[in-house]
């Protein structure tokens, strides 16, 4: 079932929830309203004032990396992401706690992995200057905010990790 | 070790470790990581993750994704269902099964306006299924109908399942959308005449309902007309080539907003779960992408999806036999599996077998969503039947499987039809 699907989940209040909780509320009442409000400005500069605006697809691209980067701890910390429950549901709790456990070290290891590459490009001299679209918006500095998103879902796996054997 | 064989084994622990119940986007994942890592190294591996998730992200096609994700979440969330179900009843309750029937029609408009399907069962489930208990409407007819009728959602345009097959294949997503148009009218009607004839044959599962006054009709039906001036101005502006899907995507989100707040059916709480609600999903579909096209990679090195095509041409195997094959296949995996996990999963392998056998991308699209709603509602695991039990717990699960199988003949009889007359799907398209 779907996130869309679900019921509203329960937030866990544990402290280290909180900066979770905190960048997925402000990326979801920010980011989502600013791409729907860019794309349908563009669409009356377009076809109404025949003025297109020129920033407004680097702009809304590079929105949608920050929803789609920042939509992952949530998607942990709700248990969101797609699994097939037909054989899990059957096994002992110990095994169920085993499963959950090497999903909770995958996803810390693959956002790792790109945190990995992109501390890399950071200091990579021939990727420093990168910029991205027609706005020359600097990489660099949309780097760093996706690395602090990676931390937050490595935080929110380990989270998941030691609640999985506490309970 | 050969190529291929290294694929299929890769394939293999990838299943395994989705059958034990790992989420499907971290096993592909970590499948594709793992394979490329020993082609390569982890530092290639790596990369490729990382500008996949980059590409994949900056995708401005990407964008039709979580704008209509938000346009069905706020739609869901202004309560209109209520209006669409009393509207519907009123204008079909006086036939016989006619409360079915408004069920049928009522998910299948707010599905396709949502684009959602489990929380369409909820929804009118919760909404009809009182109303036909109290008129002594047959338990597997009523559950049945509104089982099915929720999975209508993902035919009818617009469709997230549509967005993502168009950008997965190159697919047109506009040319999708209009393709799906007449085969869902179709599966709704064919639903509806199902409902019909079986009440009118035998009137004790669904009795006739009181006729309104048309005055009493035309006011339920203006209620509606802002909802359906947006549907309207998305879908016309898609087919009449003046706005893109990506554009329309998000002119709908903007309107419905407008039309909720002018209704005055939002409050902050209700925008701030449609906007939560986003989010979540399109992190998910993301994630999802991401290992898909990560495994896509490492299987593309391995030649299996290559392989894989020279066996199936090799076998001079008929495009009727391999449609069947298909339609088994998706049946057997969507009883297991979540529509977006079946499709990543398979169309790497898929799609260039139905291309390469000349089948039209666009028909094979259409097909492919019709599949996936029959594998919503089919046993052992159909979602949506699961869904409509919590919905109606009087009701056992065998009952609702029975009462959703006359409609999963409709609906197979439909694919029987888009096989026989392609047209019935690619004319839509064909004249734009």
């Amino acid at each position: 079932m779907s996130a869309e699907e679900q019921p509203e989940a329960e937030p866990d209040r544990s402290r280290w929830g909180v900066p979770t909780d905190v960048v997925f509320g402000a990326m979801s009442v920010g980011v989502v309203p600013a791409i729907a409000l860019i794309v349908g400005a563009d669409v009356i500069a377009r076809y109404v004032f025949s003025a297109p605006l020129f920033w407004a697809q680097d702009v809304n691209t590079l929105l949608l990396l920050l929803l789609f980067f920042c939509g992952q701890p949530a998607c942990l910390r709700y248990g969101d992401h797609v699994r097939m429950e037909l054989l899990y549901q059957r096994f002992p709790a110990f095994w169920q706690h085993v499963v959950d456990s090497i999903a909770a070290l995958l996803a810390a290891f693959i956002a790792a992995t790109i945190a990995y590459r992109l501390g890399r490009e950071m200091v990579d001299p021939f990727a420093a200057g990168d910029t991205h679209g027609f706005i020359k918006f600097p990489v660099q500095s949309v780097r760093v905010v996706l690395i602090i998103v990676l931390a937050l879902v490595i935080v929110e796996a380990l989270r998941r990790l030691i609640a999985v054997w506490k309970a | 070790m050969s190529l291929v064989l290294i694929g299929f084994l890769s394939i293999a622990v990838m299943l395994l470790l989705v059958a034990i119940g790992l989420p499907i986007a971290l096993a592909m994942a970590a499948v594709g990581i793992a394979g490329l890592t020993w082609f390569g190294s982890f530092d290639q591996a790596a990369f490729q993750l990382t500008t996949i998730a980059w590409e994949t992200g900056t995708d401005f096609l990407f964008i039709t994704a979580p704008m209509f994700i938000l346009m069905g979440q706020l739609v869901y969330r202004a309560d209109l269902a209520g209006d669409l179900y009393d509207c519907l009843q009123k204008w079909m309750g006086w036939l016989p099964g006619g409360l079915a029937i408004a069920s049928v029609m009522a998910c299948a408009l707010f599905a396709a306006i949502t684009g959602v399907s489990a929380a369409t069962v909820v929804t009118m489930g919760q909404m009809a299924m009182p109303e036909m208990r109290k008129r002594g409407y047959d338990p597997a007819l009523s559950t049945g109908a509104l089982a099915i009728a929720g999975t209508l959602g993902i035919l009818i345009p617009p469709s997230i399942l549509m967005v993502l097959f168009g950008i997965w294949t190159e697919t047109s997503i506009g040319a999708l959308f209009i393709a799906g148009i007449v085969p869902g009218i179709l599966l709704t009607a064919g639903f509806a005449a199902l409902i019909l004839v079986r009440c009118t044959v035998n009137p004790s599962l669904g009795p006739v309902g009181p006729r309104y006054s048309w005055s009493d009709r035309l006011r339920s039906l203006a209620k509606l007309l802002p909802v359906f001036v947006v549907f309207g101005v998305v879908m016309g502006g898609i087919y009449g080539g003046v706005i893109t899907p990506t554009e329309a995507s998000g002119i709908g989100a903007i309107s419905v907003f407008l039309v909720g707040l002018a209704m005055r059916r939002f409050t902050w709480a209700k925008i701030r779960a449609a906007l939560y609600s986003t989010v979540r999903t399109s992190g998910m579909i993301f994630l999802i992408i991401v290992g898909g096209s990560l495994l896509a990679r490492f299987l593309a090195v391995t030649e299996i999806s290559a392989t894989i095509v020279d066996v199936v041409i090799g076998t001079d195997r008929s495009v009727l036999v391999v449609l069947i094959g298909l339609t088994l296949m998706y049946l057997v995996l969507g009883a297991i599996l979540d529509v977006f996990g079946m499709l990543i999963l398979t169309l790497p392998f898929v799609f260039p077998v139905v291309v390469s056998m000349g089948i039209d991308p666009v028909w094979f699209g259409v097909y492919l969503v019709i599949v996936t709603e029959i594998a919503l509602v089919t046993p052992p695991v159909g979602i949506n039947t699961f869904v409509m039990h919590s919905v109606a717990r009087d009701v056992p699960l065998g009952t609702i499987f029975r009462g959703v199988m006359p409609f999963v003949g409709v609906a197979v009889a439909l694919l029987a039809l888009m096989i026989a007359f392609p047209g019935i799907v690619l004319w839509l398209p064909g004249l734009n």
